[in-house]
């Protein structure tokens, strides 16, 4: 069962001044974690985070940083 | 100290590689950043197809020494109950092409363990072949000399020394981010690939639903921003379904153009279809409690290349799927790079095809087939590059109508339909002996046609075949044939 244990590092840096608001982040992330508030991207649900690193690659003004989180922590797959 | 590899990252390639080059005598370090190998398992796959996609029989007989070990098994063929299913815009389901001739399955011997599990077991076997292992330590950054990659620095600020690194660290890999490898990938070529996946209470319950279905799949045709397109239901071996949204193999473009019609959009559709109904209505948790989701780029993160001086990446890391066989294919290909220490970065360009080889040492003696050997090598009986029916066509000496109807009694599992099969190659699928690579859709119905369940969809598929195969090779996103 895949489970989700609480990361104490903000393990996805998203950098407001970079961000253009273009959405690309929230259109590809299959978990809902982003949102568009004032036309920024902002996270708003880091503890569904896949940690699949799309949102990462898709940024082409290169806003977002994604580290993968200690293990233990984050998304848990008894199936990968 | 100066070890021979640093293998950063114990999961299954990591540790495969160890443990193959640990055999041979090379004094390997694993670094794992968990307290255990397997704590933070991003694989691919819930069970050990490289057991049967990969025929190396040392591979073979290293993964099933593992996984003899695992408690729980879920052995069996199960593997092969896949449901495909095309669904039209007003979330109707067009046909089920899903079932394909009845007999054996490419998946032989194909088990459900548990991920965390066979990569536990699998580190300890490397460990065993002699392979040191350092669990909690996090590789921060690699230690360059120039352009020549000479080892690792770990959290804790120490420089560990090696003549080769192995970047084996996963999805998001440290070691390819520090080395400058990774780039932005080219939203048109990536694709986004969303799945859940529910467990049956029983097996009773599971097999109540499985039918003869195997998988088909057609590849990028069905794609946003048209309204419509087509989800895969799987059955995986452990009584796992997976339902994977119509959004795998669509480009990240047409996703972004189709703002409206993007994932969401597909997943909440995918719920209302009755097929998903019925079958979810006796997984466990249902409704809205998938057992797990993933989400994943096909083909993986994009590299400039997977090496460098003194530097191969593999795995997930490297962009090439496929649990152990990455790791198993960077070992064999380094193994006599490391005895000549030739370790530049011109003597290890050659790993970039070689990870798609199933044997490399086969592959020097057969250049003649440039274009499609690479396709055709893996299984001459499974792969076929259908334009040319290179494979099956040569090593049989038959027609390609021979080839069809042999294809059928072999009943062929699984069946990728890919617009260009170089892509394919990029993409590492052609690891995959269990599918089928295609190109000309008229040849796979003329396979597969009787058997789709809808014959009157026939004349539509095939005028739409007949429109698009000029473009096959040049286009990247189908407009939907109905």
């Amino acid at each position: 069962m895949s489970r989700w244990n609480k990361v104490p590092e903000s393990f996805i840096i998203l950098d407001q001044e970079k961000c253009t608001g273009c959405g690309n982040c929230i259109i590809i992330c299959g978990a809902n974690v982003f949102e568009l508030k004032d036309k920024k991207a902002v996270i708003s649900n880091l503890n569904e985070c896949l940690e699949c690193g799309n949102c990462e690659v898709v940024c082409q003004a290169d806003a977002i940083q994604v580290h993968i989180p200690q293990a233990g922590t984050g998304i848990i797959y008894e199936c990968g | 100290m100066i070890y021979d590899v640093i293998i950063v990252g114990a999961g299954s390639n990591g540790s495969t590689a160890a443990y193959f080059l640990a055999k041979e005598g090379f004094k390997v370090l694993i670094l794992e950043a968990g307290n255990t190998p397997g704590d933070k398992c991003h694989g691919a796959t819930e069970y050990a197809p490289g057991i049967i996609f990969h025929s190396r029989p040392e591979l073979v007989a290293l993964q099933l020494k593992v996984i003899k070990q695992i408690p729980h098994l879920h052995p069996g063929d199960l593997g092969k109950a896949h449901y495909y299913y095309y669904v039209n815009k007003d979330n109707e389901v067009v046909f089920k092409s899903c079932s394909v001739a009845p007999g054996t399955t490419g998946a032989e011997e194909s088990y459900g363990v548990n991920n965390q599990e066979f990569v536990r077991v699998l580190t300890e076997e490397a460990v065993k072949a002699g392979a040191e292992l350092r669990t909690t330590t996090k590789v921060t950054d690699v230690l360059r000399q120039g352009d020549v990659i000479k080892g690792v620095i770990t959290e804790d600020g120490d420089e560990i020394q090696s003549r080769l690194t192995i970047g084996a660290d996963g999805r998001i890999s440290t070691v390819a981010k520090k080395a400058g490898l990774l780039k932005k990938w080219d939203i048109n070529v990536c694709c986004y690939h969303y799945g859940e996946a529910w467990k049956f209470r029983s097996d009773e319950e599971m097999f109540e639903y499985v039918e003869h279905a195997r998988h088909m799949f057609f590849g990028p045709t069905l794609t946003p921003p048209k309204p419509w397109g087509a989800c895969t239901m799987g059955l995986r071996p452990g009584g796992i379904v997976t339902v994977n949204a119509p959004t795998s193999w669509t480009p990240l473009s047409s996703m972004i153009a189709a703002k409206n019609n993007s994932r969401h959009v597909y997943i909440q559709n995918l719920y209302k279809l009755m097929e998903v109904k019925r079958m979810l209505r006796v997984c466990e948790g249902f409704p809205h409690k998938p057992y797990q989701r993933q989400s994943t780029f096909l083909p993986g993160p994009p590299l400039e290349k997977p090496y460098m001086a003194g530097l191969i990446i593999c795995g997930d890391a490297g962009a090439v799927g496929g649990i152990c066989s990455t790791g198993e294919k960077a070992a064999r290909y380094v193994t006599p790079l490391l005895q000549s220490d030739d370790l530049s970065d011109k003597a290890l360009a050659g790993y970039t095809t070689a990870r798609y080889r199933t044997d490399i040492a086969r592959d020097e003696k057969s250049k003649k087939n440039k274009p499609t050997h690479e396709l055709s090598e893996v299984s001459p009986t499974r792969i076929v590059h259908w334009s040319t029916g290179a494979g099956y066509m040569e090593k049989y000496d038959c027609s390609i109508d021979e080839m069809v109807e042999n294809m059928r009694l072999a009943a062929v599992p699984h069946i990728m339909g890919a617009p260009n099969p170089q892509k394919c190659g990029e993409f590492g699928y052609i690891d995959m002996g269990a599918w089928l690579i295609a190109v000309k859709m008229s040849h796979l119905l003329k396979l597969y046609g009787p058997i789709l369940q809808d014959p009157t969809m026939f004349p539509q598929i095939m005028k739409w075949v007949q429109k698009n195969e000029q473009s096959f090779n040049e286009k990247k996103v189908f407009d939907h044939p109905f």
